[in-house]
């Protein structure tokens, strides 16, 4: 009979980049949406919108973001700020709720923390397939894009100084 | 009870500020600004502060002290109920990494309405 050798090792918990992980846990929104997907979609449409803005402030700092919640499957992000400034930074994004059967896809550009109002437009339900979501967030994603102009004043306007 | 932070769902607005919201002021604790009052006309994010899970709590003002009327400070206590100060400027740590810190997704997933408007 052989020797049977058996290790055991406590298990090493980090939390490091566990938020990757949570980005999408559970996510409360229908199966028959791929939301990894949607939020693809959505980034690169937003990086049409950087341009346009890069294009119009010079060194203007964009961070990409997504968070979700128990009542939001979804909020896809970027945020424009100019570096060293108390200037409150701008967030473009599109949300994501349940509503119904449906899903509710609303987009804006509000203050990140005064949330005052940039540019916002009425939202829209849809069905809860991929195409649909995917599809409704463009024609949200393409008003975002035309308010470029406003986004580029409001993120540079020293009247929206926060403390 | 309901109260707002005002703002935007991203991750650096639901993070304190590391040295402004890790200080307290007279009547105020530190913490995560909220407020019991929308703003008008803009853009905030509905709690239900019974949604919240430990260690994170919403501290209401002690107006008689020189806090602030409606104002509430969302921190982690300790097991003495204290503001655990070292948790929270371990938290306000991650403001601006691009990473969401378990605090800021224990209060994502206390929004009960998300995108109020005032």
């Amino acid at each position: 009979m052989g020797i049977t050798t058996t290790h055991t090792f406590e298990p090493v918990f980090r939390t490091r980049y566990l938020d990757r992980l949570a980005a999408f846990r559970d996510a409360p929104g229908p199966a028959a949406v791929l939301w990894d997907d949607v939020h693809r979609n959505v980034q690169a449409n937003l990086t049409r919108l950087e341009k346009k803005v890069r294009d119009e402030v010079r060194g203007v700092r964009v961070d990409a973001g997504s968070t979700q919640g128990e009542r939001f499957i979804l909020f896809s992000y970027r945020t424009f700020s100019l570096p060293d400034s108390e200037i409150d930074p701008v967030v473009a994004g599109v949300i994501f709720t349940l509503a119904g059967d449906g899903v509710k896809v609303e987009a804006d550009l509000s203050g990140e923390q005064t949330g005052d109002y940039i540019a916002s437009f009425p939202s829209t339900i849809v069905e809860n397939s991929n195409d649909a979501v995917i599809e409704a967030a463009r024609d949200a994603l393409r008003l975002l894009c035309e308010a470029a102009g406003a986004l580029a004043a409001a993120v540079t306007d020293p009247a929206r100084i926060v403390e | 009870m309901i109260v707002y932070i005002w703002g935007n769902l991203t991750t650096d607005n639901f993070t304190p500020r590391a040295g402004k919201d890790t200080v307290g002021r007279p009547g105020q604790s530190p913490g995560l600004s909220a407020s019991d009052v929308l703003s008008a006309g803009k853009k905030a994010q509905e709690i239900d502060t019974d949604k919240l899970k430990p260690p994170l709590k919403a501290i209401a003002d002690d107006v008689t002290q020189g806090g602030t009327v409606g104002h509430f400070a969302i921190a982690p206590l300790n097991e003495k109920g204290k503001v655990d100060g070292k948790q929270l400027e371990a938290w306000a740590a991650w403001r601006g990494t691009g990473h969401i810190h378990e605090f800021t997704q224990l209060l994502f997933d206390a929004v009960v309405k998300p995108n109020v408007k005032g």
